[in-house]
C-alpha cells in the first residue's frame, strides 16, 4: 500500500528490474533533500496527484485532480466537508473539467447536509452504485483525512444539520488550507492528456517550468537552474501561448505523478541515478541474512507402542472419554476436531490441568505448577524419567488462540530458571514446550526465533499445539500407541499431528 | 542534467548569525535554577546568548552522532534526529534563533545540555528557555569564513538543575503521559547525551524484536529494551530474544553483546527481575543491565559520561538491587544517594 502511496506521490518509480523494485525519482530525492521541511512538498505533490497518469492505472474513466476537487468543493461548501460527505462527493467524482464542476459538487455536499437520513441515503446510493461496501468507502477516506490533517489544511470539529439538531464531525479548512485551495482554483490545472500530445520539446518546457515552479512554492533554491530555465524562455511562452495559459499564472502540474518514466528520463537525463534502489519483499517474511529453510523445525510424532507399565497415571477417566469420542465418529480426525471444539474457550483453570492429563494419558507423568510459588515459573512440568523434567509453558485459547513470540520467550525463560534453580532435576539439552490452542500460519516469526534460541544458547524448544496433543491421546487411548518420549524430550519445533 | 537542488532552510546549516567576542572558554549552570553564565578567553563574563547556528544542535543531531557501529548499519532504526523527545523546541524563521513551546516542553534538559554557547536553562516553570537578546553584550556578528567552524568545546560547572528539581521529580509522570514514540526518543538521546550511541526501532516496525541497539566508546556494541511501565520482568526475556536474534541474523558471538534494560522504575525488591537476572548469569553467563530514565537525566543534568560498561556496572541482581554503586562512581558522595524520585536508584518496596 505504501508502495502505491508513494507512487501516486511521485516519489518512486518501478525500475526495469520488475513492477517491486523502485528507485527514488528526482521528486523523491528533493523531499529527502527538504529534512524537516518537508510538509511544503508533500502538500505540492499531494495537489500533484491526478488521474489519468502514466504512475497508476486508475479503474473506470477517469479525469480528475482529486485534491484539487475536494479543497475547492469545501471552499464552496462552507469551508468545510464531513467523512461521508468527502465519499458521495469529489471522491466519488470521475470528472471535474467541466466548468461547473466543482459547484456541482459543493451543491451536492450542502444537500446531503439537511438530516442524517440526506447523507445516509446518498452514502448508500453511492455504495450500491460502485459495488462496495460502506466501510470500504470510508476506509478510502483515512490516508486524504489524515494527510490533510497533518499538512495544517484542515482542523476537526462539530456541525449541526441544516434541519436537525443533531451534529456530525467535519473537517474544516485552516487559513493554511484556504490559501492552497485558492490557489489551486486560481491556477492553470494542466493535466497528462493536456501535455500529452505537445511536442517534445514543448512537453519538456512546460513540465521543467511545472516542476521547478512547485519546488520554488515548496521551498527550495531554483538559483541553481536559473539559467535553464530562462534559455527554455521562449519555448515555455509558446508553449503557455498554445495552452491559452497568462504567463503570470501558477501551473499545477507535476511531470513525475503524470508523464511516462520514459519522458520523465528524457525531460530528467539523471533523475534515475540520484538514489539508490530498494526492493520490497513480495511477501512479509523477514529479510534475514543466512536463513535458509525452516523445514526442520516442523516434525511428525514419532510413535511407539504404549507399555502398559508405563501407563502409571491415573487418567483412566480421559481415557474413557477419548475413546467414546472416537467411537462416535467416523475418523480419527473429526473425533479430534470434535475434542477441540469442545475445548475452544477453556480458561487457564480449565485448560492447564487438561494438557497435563492429556500427557499423562501419552504416559508421561506431568503436573500443573502450584499457584504464587515463585522458582516454578512454568506452568506445568512433564518428567521423562528422573532426570529429565520438561517445564511446559501453556497458552489457553482464552488467554490467546493462536501462540506468539511470547510463548517462545517465556519457554526460554522457564529453562533457565530450572537450570539456574535446580528445583528439578534436568539438563541443558533436554526440551523446554510450550502448548497452545493453535499455532499460527507460518510466517517466520516462532520458527526463526525458535532457531535463533538453539543457535544462540543450545536450547531446544519445541511446540505442540492442541489438536496435536488431542490426536496423539485419542490414538494413545484407542490404539495403544504414544509419543516417543526419546523425540518429545529432544522436541524443537513444531510437533505436527 | 537534473540535480537535486538544496532547501533554503537547509542552505544554512552550520552558518552561525552571531560568535562571541572571544573564545569561550568555560560555561557555569551553578547550582540553582537560573540562567548560565559564560566566561570568555578575553575576561569578558555573562549570560550566555543563543549565537543563531543554523545546525541548531540543541534541536538536531549531526548524522556522524546518530551512526552507529559498521555492524549495525543495516539495523532500520528510527530515523529522526530530534533532540526533543516532544518536538518542543522549534526554529523560528522569524526571530532566526529556537523557540520552545511551554505546552510541549517536559523540562528533560536534552537542548540545554545540547547548546554549546550555554543560551538555553531550565526556568522556575520547568521549561526551557532560550536566551537569545545578548543581555551582557557579549557577541558580535559572525564573520562568514568564521561562522562554519566547529563548535566551542568549552568547559562546562555545575548542573542543570538541583536534582530535587519538581520535573525531575515527577518524571514517572511525565513518562505516562509520553506517547511510545516520545518516550522511545527519550530514552534515545538520553542515552546518546550520556555517551552511549544508540538507535531506536522505527515507529510501527514489527519485524525488528529489539527495541532499540546501543555501542560505546569503547566499541562495546549490544541490545537494548525500554520497558517503562509494569512490565519489568518482560525486559529481560526480550533481551535475550534480541541477542538471539543478533546471533542469527549477524553471525555475533553472544557474550560480545552489552544487554541493556532501561526502565522508569526499579521494580519492588520482592519481584522475580532481580533473581531471573541472576539466573541469566548463571546458565548464559550474559549479564543484563539495568539503569532508569532517572538515573540517565541525573548523568545528563551533571554531564557526566559513560564512556565504557565495564563488568558490573548498571547490574542490579538477587545480591545487590540499587545503583548506588554506579551512580558514586559517577557523581561522587555528595549526589550518590540524592534520588530523583522513588525507584530511580533502588527498588520502589
Amino acid at each position: 500500500m505504501y508502495a502505491e502511496l508513494f507512487r501516486a506521490l511521485g516519489w518512486l518509480h518501478p525500475t526495469e528490474l520488475g513492477a517491486l523494485h523502485f528507485t527514488f525519482t528526482l521528486l523523491g530525492s528533493q523531499v529527502v533533500a527538504a529534512g524537516k521541511n518537508y510538509l511544503p512538498i508533500l502538500g505540492e505533490t499531494v495537489v500533484g496527484i491526478s488521474h489519468p497518469s502514466h504512475v497508476l492505472t486508475s479503474k473506470g474513466n477517469h479525469n480528475i485532480r482529486p485534491f484539487g476537487l475536494l479543497l475547492q468543493t469545501m471552499l464552496e461548501s462552507d469551508g468545510c466537508i464531513s467523512r461521508d460527505e468527502m465519499i458521495v462527493g469529489p471522491l466519488s467524482a470521475s470528472s471535474d473539467r467541466e466548468p461547473n464542476a466543482v459547484s456541482r459538487t459543493a451543491d451536492l455536499v450542502i444537500s446531503v447536509r439537511a438530516d442524517q437520513t440526506a447523507i445516509s441515503h446518498a452514502l448508500a446510493q453511492t455504495a450500491n452504485a460502485q459495488g462496495v461496501q460502506i466501510n470500504t468507502l470510508q476506509n478510502y477516506t483515512r490516508w486524504p483525512i489524515a494527510v490533510m490533517r497533518d499538512l495544517g489544511w484542515t482542523t476537526k470539529t462539530r456541525r449541526r444539520y441544516a434541519n436537525s439538531r443533531r451534529s456530525f464531525e467535519v473537517h474544516y479548512l485552516t487559513a493554511d488550507g484556504r490559501r492552497v485551495a485558492e490557489r489551486v482554483a486560481r491556477s492553470a490545472d494542466l493535466r497528462l492528456n493536456d501535455v500529452a500530445v505537445l511536442p517534445f520539446d514543448e512537453k519538456k518546457a512546460i513540465s521543467l517550468h511545472a516542476h521547478y515552479s512547485m519546488l520554488d512554492r515548496a521551498g527550495f533554491d531554483i538559483d541553481q537552474v536559473r539559467f535553464t530555465l530562462e534559455a527554455l524562455e521562449p519555448s515555455i511562452r509558446r508553449t503557455l501561448d498554445r495552452l491559452q495559459i497568462l504567463r503570470e499564472k501558477d501551473i499545477v502540474f507535476s511531470p513525475f505523478q503524470s508523464l511516462s518514466i520514459s519522458d520523465i528520463k528524457r525531460i530528467f537525463p539523471s533523475s534515475e541515478s540520484v538514489a539508490s534502489e530498494l526492493t520490497l519483499a513480495s511477501t512479509g517474511e523477514s529479510s534475514g541474512t543466512g536463513r535458509g529453510s525452516r523445514d526442520h523445525l516442523f516434525v511428525k510424532p514419532k510413535l511407539v507402542e504404549m507399555l502398559p507399565e508405563r501407563d502409571y497415571v491415573s487418567t483412566d477417566e480421559l481415557r474413557t472419554q477419548l475413546s467414546d469420542l472416537r467411537s462416535k465418529h467416523r475418523s480419527l480426525e473429526s473425533a479430534t476436531d470434535a475434542f477441540v471444539e469442545q475445548h475452544n474457550s477453556d480458561t487457564q483453570r480449565e485448560f492447564y490441568p487438561l494438557v497435563v492429563d492429556l500427557i499423562g494419558v501419552l504416559g508421561i507423568e506431568a503436573e500443573v505448577s502450584r499457584g504464587g510459588v515463585n522458582y516454578e515459573r512454568w506452568d506445568a512440568c512433564a518428567y521423562l524419567d528422573e532426570t529429565s523434567a520438561i517445564p511446559i509453558e501453556i497458552k489457553s485459547p482464552a488467554e490467546e488462540e493462536y501462540l506468539s513470540t511470547k510463548a517462545v520467550r517465556q519457554a526460554l525463560e522457564n529453562k533457565i530458571v530450572l537450570l539456574a534453580r535446580g528445583s528439578l532435576n534436568t539438563t541443558r539439552e533436554v526440551s523446554t514446550v510450550i502448548v497452545g490452542f493453535r499455532v499460527p500460519n507460518e510466517r517466520g516469526d516462532m520458527s526463526l526465533l525458535i532457531d535463533d534460541i538453539y543457535s544462540a544458547y543450545s536450547v531446544s524448544i519445541g511446540v505442540i499445539d492442541f489438536r496435536t496433543l488431542g490426536l496423539l491421546a485419542i490414538r494413545c487411548a484407542t490404539q495403544g500407541l504414544t509419543i516417543d518420549p526419546q523425540q518429545l524430550g529432544s522436541l524443537r519445533g513444531f510437533l505436527r499431528g | 542534467m537534473a540535480e537535486v537542488i538544496p532547501h533554503r532552510l537547509t542552505m544554512q546549516r552550520g552558518r552561525k548569525l552571531l560568535d562571541y567576542r572571544a573564545r569561550l572558554i568555560r560555561t557555569q549552570f551553578g547550582s540553582g535554577v537560573r540562567p548560565v553564565a559564560v566566561d570568555l578567553r578575553n575576561g569578558l563574563q555573562g549570560r550566555g546568548t543563543c549565537l543563531g547556528c543554523h545546525d541548531a544542535p540543541c534541536m538536531e543531531y549531526a548524522a556522524d552522532e546518530l551512526a552507529m557501529p559498521t555492524v549495525f548499519q543495516s539495523f532500520p532504526g528510527d530515523p529522526s534526529n530530534s533532540t526533543c523527545p516532544t518536538q518542543a523546541i522549534r526554529w523560528s524563521e522569524l526571530l532566526d534563533h529556537p523557540q520552545v513551546s511551554s505546552e510541549a516542553c517536559i523540562g528533560c534538559g536534552i537542548c540545554i545540555s545540547r547548546c554549546p554557547y550555554g543560551a538555553i536553562s531550565l526556568g522556575d516553570d520547568g521549561v526551557a528557555r532560550v536566551e537569545a537578546t545578548d543581555p551582557d553584550n557579549l557577541t558580535r556578528p559572525t564573520a562568514a569564513a568564521e561562522s562554519a567552524r566547529p563548535h566551542a568545546q568549552a568547559s562546562r560547572d555545575g548542573q542543570i538543575a538541583p536534582i530535587a528539581f519538581y520535573t525531575m521529580r515527577r518524571t514517572r509522570q511525565t513518562l505516562e503521559e509520553l506517547d511510545s514514540q516520545e518516550s522511545s526518543l527519550l530514552v534515545r538521546n538520553l542515552l546518546i547525551e550520556c555517551g552511549i550511541k544508540c538507535r531506536i526501532r522505527r515507529r510501527g516496525d514489527t519485524n525488528l524484536r529489539m527495541d532499540g541497539l546501543i555501542a560505546t566508546s569503547a566499541d562495546q556494541i549490544g541490545v537494548l529494551e525500554i520497558e517503562l511501565g509494569n512490565a519489568a520482568l518482560e525486559s529481560p526475556r526480550s533481551l535475550l530474544e534480541d541477542v538471539a536474534v543478533i546471533h542469527g541474523r549477524h553471525k555475533i558471538d553472544i557474550h560480545q553483546l552489552e544487554l541493556l534494560s532501561v526502565l522508569s522504575a526499579l521494580p519492588n525488591a520482592r519481584s522475580e527481575y532481580y533473581q531471573v537476572i541472576s539466573d541469566i548469569r548463571k546458565v548464559l553467563s550474559l549479564q543484563c543491565r539495568t539503569i532508569t530514565v532517572g538515573a540517565l537525566l541525573v548523568l545528563l543534568w551533571t554531564f557526566s559520561r559513560i564512556q565504557a560498561l565495564p563488568v558490573n556496572s548498571f547490574v542490579v541482581s538477587s545480591s545487590n538491587k540499587t545503583l548506588f554503586n554506579d551512580m558514586h562512581h559517577y557523581l561522587g558522595q555528595s549526589l550518590q544517594y540524592q534520588e530523583p524520585y522513588p525507584g530511580a536508584y533502588r527498588p520502589l518496596k
